[in-house]
This record gives C-alpha cells, sequence and structure tokens, in this order.
C-alpha cells in the first residue's frame, strides 16, 4: 500500500471572523492525482495555498514527505513543485529564460531544455512569454512547477480559462506526471476534470470536506439514478410515452425518466420502439450517467459549476 | 549561480527586453536634463545675483536635476515593480520557491542603483556633449548618489507596502517627488525662499542629496558633502529598512 506523502490533520484556516476552511482531514498517497472539487468559495485554494507554503494556518497541522509545515518551510519548498491559481512570471522574458530563472532558485535542478521538450514547448523556446496563448503559459507554468523535479505538484485551477483544446493539452501534461510516479494534487471546479485525471477526489463545501474517495465510489453512493432523456418529441409521441413508462418526468418537449436497475432495458427498448413507430417522433434518445455534479447537488443542493442554488 | 545573481541577471534582460525601458532609463532622463537645463539655465541667467555663493545658475541647477532624477526614478522603479509584480502574481509563484524576500530586494536593490547610475552617467555625457558642462564626478558624489537612490528605494518599497495598483504607486511616487522638489532647494537656493519654506526643506531628504552633491560637485565643500552624506545615508537605512521590514510576499 503506498504510503502517505501529505498528512493533513484538524486544518483550520479564519479571516477574522470568516472561517474559509473549518476544521478537515485527510491524506495523500504517493503517485496518487488527488483532486479537491469544489464550487468558487469551498476553501479549495485556502487548503491547497496553506500547503504551498503560500498561507500561514490557523490551527491544525500539515505534514508533507515527513516535515511539519510549520517547522521546516523551506525543505518543504525544495521538495514540491507549485502552480499557482492567477501565478505571474516575468513576461519580458523568453521561455527558456523564465524556466531558467525558477530552475536557478533551487540547490538542484532539472536541465531546462529537457523540460521544454517534455511539455512540447521547443517552438517557443524564445518566443517572449507576453506572446503566448493562454494554454502554451499554462504549459510553461507546468514546466516551472518542475523545475526540482518535484515528488508532489500542486496545480491551482490549471484549466480555468482555456479553450477545449488547450485544457485537453493540460489534461495530458497530469496525466504523464502521474505516470512518471509524481503527485499530484489538483483543484478544480470542473466535474469532468476531476472525474476524467483523478485517483481520488475530495469535495469541499463551505470549508469542510463532504465527501472523499474514487470518483466512481461517489457516483454510486451519492450520485443517485441514472436517467433516459427522451428529447424534443411531438404532443404524440409524449402522450404514448407517459401511458407506457413509469417515473418519468415531462420537461418541455422532453420526457425523462428514471433508471435505477432492473428493468432498466425494458424501459428503454419499449422508449425505443414507441419513438421508432415512424407515427410519434422525438429527435434524440439517451442515456445521462449519474457525475460528480449530481453527488455534490445531491450532498448539498448547490450547483458545483455555479457554486450556489 | 546565486538565487541574488540569477535576480541581478534576468532582471536586466527583462529590463532591457522592454524597450520603452531604454526610452525611461536612457532617453527621457537626457531630455530632462537638457529642457530643465536651458529653460531654468536661461532663466537663471537672466537673474542679477542669482545665488549667494556666486556660482553661475547653471551649476547651482545641475546637482539638483540629478538630485530630482534619482528620487523620481528610484522611487518609481521600485513601487511600480513592486506592485506589478503583487499584482500579476510573480510573488505568489517566487513564495513557493526557496527565494527569500530578503534575497530578492537585495537583488533588485543592485539592480536599481546600477541603472539609475547608468542612466544618470548618460545625461551627464549628453549634457557635457550638448552643453560644455563638466561636472566633478568623485567618490563622494558617487556615494551620494547610492545612497540616495537607496534612501527612495526605500521610499518605493515603503509605498508599495500601502498602495493596490501601479496608478496609485506612479501618483503617490511621482506626487510626494514633486512636492519635495518644491521644498529642496532644487530650482532656488533655499535662503531666497520664504521663511517657511526655509524650514520644510531641513525635513525634507531631497534638500541634503541636492546639497551634498551640489558641495561635492560644484563647490567643492568636502565637509558640507560629507555631512550630507551622512544625512542621507541614516534616512536611506531608516526608510530601506521600514520598507523592507514591511515587505512580505506571503498573502495572509
Amino acid at each position: 500500500m503506498p504510503e502517505n506523502v501529505i498528512k493533513v490533520k484538524s486544518l483550520v484556516k479564519k479571516y477574522g471572523d470568516f472561517t474559509a476552511v473549518n476544521d478537515i482531514s485527510f491524506n495523500i498517497k504517493k503517485g496518487e492525482v488527488f483532486a479537491f472539487l469544489g464550487p468558487n468559495g469551498a476553501g479549495k485554494t485556502t487548503t491547497v495555498e496553506m500547503m504551498e507554503c503560500l498561507k500561514s494556518l490557523t490551527a491544525g497541522s500539515i505534514n508533507i514527505l515527513g516535515y511539519d509545515i510549520k517547522k521546516d518551510e523551506i525543505e518543504i519548498k525544495r521538495r514540491i513543485g507549485v502552480l499557482p491559481q492567477d501565478f505571474g512570471v516575468s513576461v519580458f522574458l523568453t521561455v527558456y529564460q523564465n524556466i531558467d530563472y525558477f530552475a536557478q532558485m533551487y540547490p538542484k535542478h532539472v536541465n531546462v531544455d529537457s523540460l521544454i521538450k517534455m511539455l512540447g514547448l521547443e517552438d517557443k523556446r524564445d518566443t517572449l512569454f507576453m506572446y503566448l496563448s493562454g494554454g502554451l503559459k499554462q504549459r510553461v507554468g507546468i514546466a516551472i512547477s518542475l523545475v526540482n523535479d518535484p515528488e508532489i505538484i500542486f496545480l491551482d485551477e490549471p484549466t480555468t480559462g482555456l479553450d477545449p483544446k488547450a485544457r485537453r493539452d493540460v489534461w495530458n501534461a497530469i496525466k504523464d506526471l502521474k505516470a512518471r510516479g509524481k503527485t499530484v494534487v489538483l483543484t478544480t471546479h470542473y466535474m469532468e476534470e476531476a472525474q476524467n485525471l483523478a485517483d481520488r477526489v475530495c469535495i469541499l463545501h463551505n470549508g469542510q470536506i463532504i465527501a472523499e474517495g474514487t470518483s466512481e465510489d461517489l457516483i454510486s453512493r451519492y450520485g443517485g439514478d441514472k436517467m433516459l432523456i427522451i428529447r424534443k418529441c411531438s404532443d404524440k409521441a409524449k402522450n404514448e410515452l407517459i401511458k407506457t413508462i413509469p417515473e418519468y418526468t415531462i420537461d418541455g418537449d422532453n420526457v425523462l425518466v428514471k433508471l435505477s436497475g432492473g428493468d432498466d432495458m425494458k424501459i428503454i427498448s419499449k422508449a425505443a420502439s414507441i419513438i421508432d413507430t415512424g407515427k410519434s417522433t422525438c429527435e434524440e434518445l439517451y442515456i445521462k450517467k449519474a457525475t460528480l455534479e449530481g453527488v455534490f447537488l445531491n450532498l448539498t443542493g448547490d450547483k458545483l459549476t455555479e457554486g450556489g442554488k | 549561480m546565486s538565487r541574488i545573481s540569477t535576480d541581478l541577471k534576468y532582471s536586466f534582460i527583462e529590463t532591457f527586453n522592454d524597450k520603452t525601458n531604454i526610452a525611461i532609463f536612457f532617453i527621457f532622463p537626457t531630455i530632462l536634463f537638457l529642457l530643465l537645463g536651458n529653460v531654468l539655465g536661461g532663466l537663471g541667467s537672466q537673474l542679477p545675483n542669482n545665488t549667494a555663493s556666486g556660482m553661475n545658475y547653471f551649476d547651482f541647477l545641475l546637482p539638483g536635476i540629478l538630485a530630482i532624477f534619482i528620487t523620481m526614478t528610484g522611487a518609481q522603479m521600485a513601487a511600480g515593480t513592486i506592485v506589478n509584480y503583487r499584482k500579476s502574481g510573480v510573488f505568489r509563484k517566487l513564495a513557493t520557491t526557496p527565494i527569500s524576500n530578503m534575497e530578492w530586494i537585495a537583488a533588485r536593490i543592485i539592480m536599481w542603483t546600477v541603472l539609475v547610475l547608468l542612466s544618470l552617467a548618460v545625461a551627464i555625457f549628453a549634457a557635457w556633449l550638448i552643453m560644455g558642462i563638466h561636472p566633478n564626478i568623485n567618490l563622494i558624489s558617487l556615494l551620494l548618489m547610492v545612497a540616495g537612490t537607496a534612501l527612495f528605494v526605500g521610499f518605493g518599497i515603503l509605498v508599495a507596502n500601502f498602495v493596490k495598483d501601479e496608478g496609485a504607486a506612479f501618483t503617490v511616487t511621482m506626487g510626494t517627488a514633486f512636492l519635495l522638489t518644491l521644498v529642496s532647494g532644487t530650482f532656488i537656493p533655499v535662503e531666497t525662499m520664504p521663511w517657511f519654506l526655509q524650514y520644510l526643506t531641513k525635513i525634507s531628504p531631497l534638500t541634503y542629496l541636492s546639497e551634498g552633491l551640489r558641495s561635492s560637485m560644484i563647490t567643492g565643500n568636502t565637509g558640507d558633502a560629507v555631512t550630507d552624506l551622512a544625512i542621507v545615508a541614516g534616512l536611506g537605512i531608516l526608510l530601506f529598512g521600514v520598507g523592507t521590514a514591511l515587505f512580505n510576499w506571503k498573502e495572509d
């Protein structure tokens, strides 16, 4: 069983009377991708910023790779790599110069050109940072977080604001880090990101952990039922469907059917036969699986992506 | 390579990669020097017995212009850079690495001082070439320039601790520099000022910087220059100490 490389116990962060992180405890194992998932204001960034030595702890303890964060900050900084949210580098230095600048901050660092190659930045090596696209800037940020060959890498909202292609590029870079045996701590408010990348997900809400486990585990425990969605149905089709199928919900032209196991295939088959008669028409039929979004909704009553009801 | 020398190296590259800095550090001071020298020097020459010591008005003006430039550039560079780095997240990233904020400040004070001295050298060279001025640059005047830069860089760091954006940093540093210029005997000899302004000149650090430069470069009064150097250095240590003590790139 892999060892715990991060041990967090009874962690609290307060700003005056406001409690941003409220007595949370968790462990992170070596080599896993561990994601903090939650809406804006849930306490994800505050939690990781305490682990990144960016913020002090109000109470509790953080132990990283055997070092106590209150006593051994420098030792921890040498062993971790960090891509903070809204990080900045010099816009008037090139990609190589920026990475080399941060590499020289550590007593031991990897070869800068090998990092540039690893992140696929060879073509942009001598381009000023200011001329890079958002996705390329994030990749430079990831390269900088790897300059000291860290054992643990913290990536705080690494894909926020990126277009889908750039997001995929960053996801591939994260998968590559995992393949190299690195421990990755990720914060995100994108459900699909956590589901795609993380071995374990920790869902935060109002500064507290409300669920923790693998995506599959959380979905099966809290995600609710699968749903058969039959879209854009004619009135005739709708009437046929609601006569035949139990536990339906009408949403405009759409018919939603809860699938809770057992007779699922029969229900799907009935629905397909009704809309296949040629007289009753619907435009589309598909099954919507339960997701982490549903987990969050079921646990809090809030929407994950919008951070509110 | 140490962290300080790395920051030093890349801060110079960063400065010269931004072409507007060439204008700010080399073209602007030269123009300012020649413009003020021509306008104010011309005006001064029309005044009879324009200084108590009997020195030429342009001689009187030269150290004042140098002092103003040190004040504006030192304070604005420090405050502008710190506010920009804080706002753009550079400090946020640096704070996760082993470099300390004191190492960073140490590197930057060297860089800013060298940059101010370089731009002063270019401006003095232009003044010599075009206007035939021969200022007596000696060890004390050089030390005064270094101490003056440290003093106003310290002031800039102090300002950066309290302002949120570059616009505010610019307004505060330039506004202060302008006010100090009026009450420091930079353009007008202190003894010719109204009595209440003469009191204000005594608490303005720019007075000691321009008087010190005047004594060391023009009148050759070494004793006065050394006293002014001690005052500027003392104020520099105080402001720099307070500014750096308050300077923290953690985000608590």
